[in-house]
């Protein structure tokens, strides 16, 4: 096995920030206000704080755990990491298969979720500009059609090349040098941004109509109306916490694997959900919401991607200093979803780093020529077919809904059960606070991998009932539409590429004990 | 505001304010 120097986090600060700002992202600000909404408010929040307590937590630190030993290994990427987790009891042959399913599962989220991701973060940037040259101020035109001219105009693709050079670049420098220094500046500048706007959304008064103020917008997010509760919002509501928390992706672990082989995983992974869900509960339900509320009213607030694009827009276009708030609203967004792409495109990087012995600035250049050509048919469907987004809902329906949860399964699995009562021992080893043994037994081996199959059970019940998960049905997911099926036909032959990628790392990485099927490589 | 949103919501702002300070401030003084 080769041995490289792998490159270790400056500062404690400096990896909470950069380990929150991968978690924080646009779910935070863009997905989660939107879900709330639709799905019942105050309701919503009842199964969201249970899948956080019950799946998000747990699986946090098992992410964090994978990643700190497979990185003591040398590896950054998942399958490797889990094929050491489940090597012993299941013996390096059946390991091999199971890592590289998990591995596979973590490619196809690397590089599908950015093929929509970054046109998100390039929209973003795209409307900052737009904010602050009053590109939306003309009351002529709906902020509707303002979107739709803004997608279906190919010039403004631009802002999402831009946005990947500059992710490219960020990569390129290094953990400490990059991703850590880029996460000191950004993140900071997300708390400060959204404690600006949460000001200014709760100072507005009632512009519009005595009966449409901030403050019922955020009696509408916080009141617990059970009747709208449903299978389907609790569903949504566990999704969501995959969503923001980045977790079933690879890049929490990816993260973790710069860490030194002593160092904390307990308080620090508790400190990442804390500032994530501060970012998302605390800043995210009170900026969008509030201000949605009190210009449009109630009705106003259920639109799912139109909430930023569209609704909020069009307040800022009727509010005192909107150029101004409109553009520190997406600047915001794209700060936060800078922070999370830029562990993904890590994750790839240090694939071809690892893999493939590429050096970083090449990796870095090598990604960005891959998400420029994934990204392309998300960018060129709407410029087409004015408004059209079916192969974006297709790898999203795939890739950003099952694959996480799936991944997660596997991850929580592999670690509770295959591995046992070990990783109690991996995870409190250097960790300033301990996991108790009730707590390992109850939450990590029973609680989130029992809540999770739940999950997938009830969602495929639910969609071959006939319903919905983010306007998602299984009949318009099945859709002969030939951008859906294209959107299917890239996800899998992205899935079989990286398990057929996975199976002949993990191969190289130990060919001796997979011959022999015996481990025979162990650090400690 | 209705009372079980206003204590819905203060519970939840009140624990998350509380875990980012606590877990702050417990890994700086670990990092000195």
């Amino acid at each position: 096995m080769s041995e490289t120097k792998r490159e270790n986090w400056g500062s404690k600060l400096g990896l909470i920030l950069a380990m929150a700002g991968n978690a924080v992202g646009l779910g935070n600000f863009w997905r989660f206000p939107y879900q709330a909404a639709k799905n019942g408010g105050g309701a919503f929040m009842v199964p969201y704080f249970i899948a956080l307590i019950f799946i998000g937590i747990p699986l946090m630190f098992v992410e964090w755990n994978l990643g700190k030993t497979g990185g003591k290994y040398g590896h950054g990427t998942l399958g490797p990491m889990v094929y050491l987790q489940a090597r012993d009891k299941l013996k390096p042959k059946s390991a091999l298969g199971v890592g590289a399913l998990a591995g596979g599962l973590a490619f196809a989220v690397v590089i599908l979720v950015n093929s929509y991701y970054n046109q998100i973060i390039g929209w973003t940037l795209g409307y900052t500009w737009l904010s602050l040259t009053g590109g939306y101020k003309d009351a002529a035109v709906s902020t509707v059609d303002v979107f739709l001219n803004y997608i279906g105009n190919p010039v403004n693709m631009i802002f999402w090349v831009i946005a990947l050079a500059a992710l490219g670049f960020a990569v390129m420098r290094g953990i400490q040098k990059g991703i850590e220094a880029w996460a000191r500046v950004m993140m900071p500048l997300i708390y400060v941004f959204g404690v600006i706007l949460i000001v200014k959304a709760l100072t507005l008064g009632s512009p519009v109509n005595p009966d449409w103020s901030p403050i019922k917008g955020l009696e509408f997010v916080w009141t617990p109306d059970f009747k709208s509760l449903n299978f389907g919002s609790a569903l949504a509501a566990t999704g969501q916490i995959f969503f923001t928390l980045s977790l079933g992706m690879g890049i929490i672990s990816n993260y973790a694997s710069y860490l030194k082989a002593d160092d904390d995983i307990v308080l620090s992974g508790f400190t990442t959900i804390a500032l994530n869900e501060f970012a998302e509960v605390i800043l995210g339900g009170t900026i969008a919401i509030p201000i949605a509320f009190a210009f449009l009213g109630p009705d106003g607030i259920g639109q799912s991607v139109g909430l930023s694009f569209i609704s909020l827009p069009n307040v800022f276009r009727n509010m005192a200093g909107g150029q101004f708030f409109g553009g520190f609203w997406f600047l915001l967004l794209f700060f936060a979803g800078f922070t999370s792409a830029i562990a993904m495109y890590n994750y790839l990087v240090a694939l071809l780093e690892e893999d493939m012995g590429i050096k970083r600035s090449t990796g870095a250049l090598i990604v960005f020529a891959l998400y420029i050509i994934v990204g392309l048919p998300v960018g060129i469907e709407p410029t087409l077919i004015r408004g059209s987004t079916a192969y974006l809902d297709a790898v999203d329906f795939w890739v950003g809904n099952v694959f996480l949860v799936v991944l997660g399964l596997i991850e929580i699995v592999v670690t509770g059960w295959i591995l046992g009562k070990k990783g109690l021992d991996q995870i409190n080893k250097g960790s300033y606070w301990k996991l108790p043994k009730w707590y390992y037994t109850l939450f990590i081996q029973v609680a989130a991998p029992v809540l999770i199959i739940g999950f997938l059970v009830g969602y495929v019940v639910y969609l071959a009932g006939g319903g919905a998960v983010l306007g998602n049905s299984l009949k318009n997911i099945m859709s002969a539409s030939p951008w859906t099926m294209a959107g299917q036909i890239v996800v899998l032959a992205v899935l079989v590429l990286g398990v057929i990628q996975t199976n002949l790392s993990i191969r190289k990485k130990y060919p001796e004990e997979i011959a022999k099927n015996t481990v025979l490589v162990v650090k400690e | 505001m209705n009372s079980s949103a206003l204590i819905f919501m203060l519970g939840a702002w009140i624990l998350i304010i509380g875990a980012s300070v606590v877990g702050l401030r417990s890994l700086l003084k670990h990092s000195k």
